[in-house]
C-alpha cells in the first residue's frame, strides 16, 4: 500500500516539477492516441452510421466482424501491423517502423472497431422513423447523416471516449510497432512497462498514475462537454 | 378539373420479397382532402412513404405535380410533408425544430424567424417557441409538429395517424383547424387514419384499403354503409355483421340467418360468395302492433336486452331468434323501452349489404 501512496506522491511529483522527460512522453502519448482516435472517428462513425441505416443482404456478418473487432487482442495487432510495416513487408519502403506513425496506425486499427460498433449501437438505439421524418421535410441526404449525428451526440461521445481509452492504455501493439526508443516513439504504456523491466516499480507506478492522471483529464473533458450540451438541451 | 397530385399507374412495392404495395390506378387532384382507411398492415403507411418517395417502388410510374418521381425526387419531395404517428423532434427548442426544414432549404435567418413565428401563431402554439420540444404534452406536440410540416408551404401534405394517441376532444379541435388551414390555403392532404370520426370530419373522400391493394372508394357515408369487407365494416363500426347464407331459386333471392332460422327475401341481386349481411343500426324503425304490417318492410319481433343511452341517438340490443341486433334509436323511442320488453321493428331489404 505504501509504495502505491509514493507512486501516487512521486507522480504527482513529475508532473509538478516539469520533468522534461515525462512531458515528453505525456506529449506523445496524447498526440499518438489523439490522432489515432481521430482517424478512427473518421473511419469508425460514418461506417457505424451506414451499418445502422442500411439493411442488405450480409449486415450480421459484418456486425459480427465488427463486434468481434471490438475486442481484437492489441499483441496481435501489433504483429499483423509489424509484419505489414516491417523492412521486407509490403509497405515496408515507406519505412515507417519504429516510428510514432507506426503506433498511429496500429492503435487506428484497435479503435476503429471499438468506435465503428459503439456508433452503429448509438445511431441503432434512436427512434427508427427519425431519418424518415428528416427526408420528408425536405433534408438531403447529407443533411440527413449530420441531424442523426447530431441526435446521437451522446452515444457518439461514448464511442470516442471508450476508443480513445483502449489505445491510450494499450502497449502490446505500441511495443512491437514502435520499440519504446527514448525520444521518438516512448509513450506512456511502453515507458511504464521498461520501468517494471528494470525493477524500478517506483518510477513503474508513477508513470502509471501519470497514465491514469492523462486519460482521466481527456475523458472528463469529454464528460464535461457532453453534460455541458445536455445541460443546454435541457 | 382541377390536375393530379399524385397519379400513381401500376405501382408495386415490395418489403424484401413480399408484396407491400399494389396500386394499379389512383388519382387525388389539386386541393383534395382524402382519408386512407383500412386495418393494421393493410398497406396505409406504405402508400404515404411511396408517395413522399421515401420508400422505393419496384414497379409502375408515379407523378408528382406532374412531374415524373424519378427526375428529381428532393425538389418534388421538398414540396410535400409528412406527420408521422410520433412527434420525431430533435432535441432543442420548439423554434429550433419548426425552423429545421426551413434551414434545410438555406433560407435566410430573418425568413426563418417570420416563418417560424407565423406558423406558431396559425397552430396557436407562439408561447410555445422557446420551450423544450421533447417535454411538449401531447397536444402540444402535435400542434408543433403541424406547425414544423407546415413552415415551408408544402402543396401535398401527408399525415400518418398522427392524433392517434390524443384524446378525442384534442383531436376534434386539431382536426378542424388543420381543416380550415388547408382549405384556406388550397393545400392538398392525404390522412392515414383508424378513426372513422376523424375521418367524416377532415374528408370527402375515403381510399379504403387491404392487404395492399385499395379495395373501396368513395364518400365516407358510402364506405360506410356498403363496406367492401368484413374487416372494412368492422372497422366503419357497422352494427351488425352477420354470417349468412345465400338461396337463389326460380328468380327469387333469399338470405338465411341464424342457421336458417330467418330468412329474408332479398329484392336485388346477390353477389357471388357473399358470407355476411351487414344491416347499419339506422335502418330500424319501431313498429306498432295495431298497425298492419308494410309489404315493403321487413317486419321482425324481438326482447330487448339491452339499451345504452347516446347523445341523440340510444343504441338498443335486441335479440330476435338467437339474432343479436344493435338498433339505433331515437332518444324519445328508446327511452320509453324497457328491458325483456318485446318490441315490434322493421326495416327495408334494400338496406341490406352483402359482402
Amino acid at each position: 500500500m505504501d509504495s502505491i501512496w509514493q507512486g501516487f506522491c512521486e507522480a504527482v511529483r513529475l508532473l509538478a516539477a516539469g520533468d522534461p522527460e515525462v512531458y515528453e512522453v505525456v506529449l506523445l502519448s496524447l498526440q499518438v492516441s489523439g490522432l489515432a482516435t481521430a482517424i478512427s472517428v473518421i473511419l469508425g462513425v460514418p461506417f457505424g452510421l451506414w451499418l445502422a441505416l442500411n439493411e442488405f443482404r450480409g449486415k450480421q456478418l459484418i456486425l459480427s466482424f465488427v463486434n468481434f473487432g471490438m475486442g481484437l487482442p492489441p499483441v496481435v495487432v501489433g504483429l499483423f501491423v509489424s509484419l505489414l510495416l516491417w523492412r521486407y513487408g509490403p509497405l515496408g519502403m515507406l519505412g515507417l517502423m519504429y516510428t510514432p506513425i507506426a503506433i498511429v496506425i496500429a492503435q487506428a486499427v484497435i479503435a476503429s472497431p471499438i468506435i465503428a460498433g459503439l456508433s452503429f449501437a448509438a445511431i441503432g438505439s434512436l427512434e427508427p422513423k427519425l431519418r424518415l421524418q428528416f427526408l420528408s421535410l425536405g433534408a438531403t441526404r447529407l443533411q440527413t447523416n449530420w441531424l442523426l449525428i447530431k441526435e446521437a451526440r451522446l452515444g457518439l461521445m461514448a464511442a470516442v471516449m471508450a476508443g480513445f481509452g483502449g489505445v491510450v492504455s494499450e502497449v502490446g501493439a505500441s511495443m512491437m510497432v514502435g520499440g519504446n526508443i527514448r525520444g521518438e516513439t516512448r509513450v506512456l504504456t511502453t515507458a511504464t512497462v521498461m520501468e517494471v523491466g528494470k525493477g524500478n516499480y517506483e518510477m513503474a507506478l508513477a508513470l502509471s498514475f501519470v497514465l491514469l492522471i492523462v486519460a482521466y483529464g481527456v475523458v472528463a473533458i469529454l464528460t464535461y462537454s457532453q453534460n455541458g450540451r445536455r445541460q443546454d438541451a435541457g | 378539373m382541377s390536375a393530379a397530385i399524385i397519379d400513381m399507374q401500376d405501382i408495386k412495392s415490395y418489403r424484401g420479397q413480399k408484396p407491400v404495395l399494389d396500386i394499379p390506378a389512383l388519382q387525388i387532384t389539386a386541393g383534395e382532402l382524402v382519408s386512407v382507411i383500412g386495418p393494421n398492415g393493410a398497406g396505409k403507411s406504405t402508400l404515404l412513404q411511396v408517395i413522399n418517395l421515401l420508400l422505393p417502388y419496384k414497379t409502375g410510374r408515379l407523378q408528382l405535380f406532374g412531374e415524373n418521381a424519378g427526375d428529381n425526387p428532393l425538389g418534388l419531395r421538398r414540396r410535400c410533408a409528412m406527420v408521422f404517428q410520433d412527434s420525431l423532434f430533435v432535441k432543442g427548442t420548439v423554434y429550433a425544430n419548426v425552423a429545421l426544414p426551413l434551414q434545410m432549404r438555406n433560407m435566410p435567418s430573418p425568413l426563418v424567424t417570420e416563418r417560424v413565428m407565423a406558423v406558431l401563431e396559425m397552430f396557436h402554439c407562439t408561447h410555445l417557441a422557446h420551450r423544450q420540444a421533447l417535454r411538449l404534452s401531447g397536444g402540444e406536440a402535435k400542434r408543433v409538429c403541424l406547425a414544423r410540416a407546415l413552415a415551408c408551404e408544402p402543396e401535398l401534405l401527408l399525415l400518418d395517424e398522427p392524433f392517434a394517441a390524443l384524446d378525442p376532444a384534442t383531436r376534434k379541435n386539431l382536426l378542424v383547424e388543420l381543416r380550415q388551414v388547408a382549405e384556406t390555403k388550397k393545400m392538398t392532404v392525404v390522412f392515414v387514419s383508424h378513426n372513422l370520426n376523424d375521418v367524416l370530419r377532415f374528408t370527402e373522400r375515403v381510399i379504403v384499403m387491404e392487404n395492399g391493394a385499395v379495395v373501396q372508394e368513395g364518400h365516407p357515408g358510402e364506405v360506410i354503409r356498403r363496406p367492401a369487407s368484413r374487416a372494412i365494416a368492422e372497422l366503419a363500426g357497422m352494427d351488425n355483421i352477420l354470417s349468412c347464407e345465400l338461396e337463389s331459386a326460380s328468380g327469387a333471392n333469399r338470405i338465411l340467418l341464424g342457421q336458417g332460422r330467418t330468412v329474408i327475401d332479398y329484392p336485388i341481386t346477390i353477389p357471388d360468395q357473399a358470407k355476411y349481411c351487414c344491416l347499419p343500426g339506422d335502418i330500424f324503425q319501431m313498429e306498432d302492433r295495431s298497425r298492419p304490417a308494410d309489404p315493403h318492410q321487413i317486419r321482425w319481433a324481438g326482447t330487448v336486452r339491452q339499451i345504452i343511452p347516446g347523445i341523440g341517438v340510444y343504441q338498443v340490443v335486441v335479440e330476435t331468434d338467437g339474432l343479436i341486433l344493435n338498433l339505433r334509436l331515437a332518444r324519445e323511442q328508446a327511452e320509453d323501452l324497457k328491458i325483456a320488453q318485446e318490441i315490434l321493428f322493421s326495416f327495408a331489404a334494400e338496406e341490406i349489404h352483402l359482402i
